[in-house]
């Protein structure tokens, strides 16, 4: 076109399949949503701002762009599975998901026995509001044994139970953050809240727990479900043990995606 | 206090199963009494589902907490 200065294919910024998928499934319009995802994914995959990949080391990721249900519903990291089913009266917003802590969860479809190991195993959730109370960020049991995670408990504690009938407990009166529970060995958890981990010593339990992980809620055996949380969660990632530079990094990560949509804590 | 919608046992089987919004699923649940069964004053106020536009009339009760399930609550470390 005369006037007009002749387009490079190699200039064309390259687009990630993988996060355009996302978008697209998502039907996220908004270009500053847009470009939240292509970041985060091109720093999960350890070609953006960070080093340490956790792309392949994650099975399922939720986002929480901010939007409806539909948004809220598909795994970042393939959006064929595990896309989250909602019940009961949670809220979606800007702001991501809000349980009622009456009837509200999320069910991921995702198995813990297997999809995930008892030798590795990482739960993370991104909780925007600071509430004590009896509810489960991540969960599901079956015997004496759970897979879980809770930013805060009625009394301050926290809570980290990948594969463990104890909970590593620490005490937090702020349940804001990235918080999360790594277990990479049987004999050993790692807790952590944004950028701070702890490794506590507690043996795994090898009971079985063929139950789906819920969201915001507990599942329990044979389909129950029980601890509605009330909190708002912006991120939620499940997936295989990370490194301690890998968790660092991807907190760095989280709270950069949560800046651009302006919603950090 | 919380409140919640009461349903009877066949309102809330009728439920089970059913959008009240686009990928939204009602969630009946027993009360914490084991005589009522509810939803959510969101599923109530927020239901768009022609077939159960006679949720947003339900009388409201107290929400009473079912207890925990024994797990939930972690054995001391």
């Amino acid at each position: 076109m005369p006037g007009s200065a002749p387009i490079s294919w190699f200039s064309l910024p390259s687009v990630d399949p993988d996060a355009a998928a996302f978008i697209s499934a998502a039907s996220i319009t908004d270009p500053t949503q847009q470009s939240a995802i292509y970041q985060l994914v091109a720093d999960m995959k350890g070609v953006g701002n960070y080093t340490n990949a956790v792309w392949n080391d994650l099975d399922a990721v939720y986002p929480f762009i901010g939007g409806n249900a539909t948004s809220h519903s598909y795994n970042l990291v393939n959006t064929a599975a595990y896309q989250i089913s909602w019940s009961g009266g949670m809220g979606h917003d800007s702001t991501g998901i809000t349980g009622n802590g009456t009837n509200a969860f999320g069910n991921t479809f995702l198995t813990a026995e297997t999809v995930l190991s008892k030798t590795s195993t990482f739960l993370g959730a991104y909780c925007g509001t600071n509430t004590a109370q009896s509810g489960y960020d991540i969960g599901a049991t079956v015997g004496s044994n759970v897979v879980g995670l809770i930013s805060r408990f009625g009394a301050n504690e926290v809570y980290y139970r990948p594969w463990n009938a104890g909970a590593n407990q620490t005490t937090s009166t702020d349940s804001r953050g990235w918080n999360y529970a790594m277990r990479d060995n049987t004999t050993q958890v790692t807790g952590g809240k944004n950028d701070t981990r702890t490794v506590y010593s507690t043996a795994y339990v090898n009971t079985a727990v063929n139950e789906f992980l819920y969201i915001l809620a507990m599942r329990t055996s044979g389909g129950g479900v029980t601890a509605y949380s009330n909190k708002n969660l912006r991120f939620v990632a499940i997936g295989q043990a990370l490194t301690t530079a890998q968790m660092s990094d991807f907190y760095n990560m989280i709270q950069d995606y949560q800046t651009t949509l302006g919603r950090q804590v | 206090m919380i409140y919640v919608g009461k349903l009877t046992e066949s309102e809330a089987l009728s439920l089970q199963g059913q959008m009240w919004k686009e990928d939204e699923y009602f969630h009946p649940v027993l009360n914490g009494d084991g005589i009522d069964w509810y939803i959510s004053t969101e599923e109530m106020e927020g239901n768009i589902n022609p077939d159960f536009t006679w949720v947003a009339s339900l009388p409201l009760i107290p929400f009473i907490p079912q207890p925990l399930d024994s797990n939930a609550l972690p054995i001391p470390d």
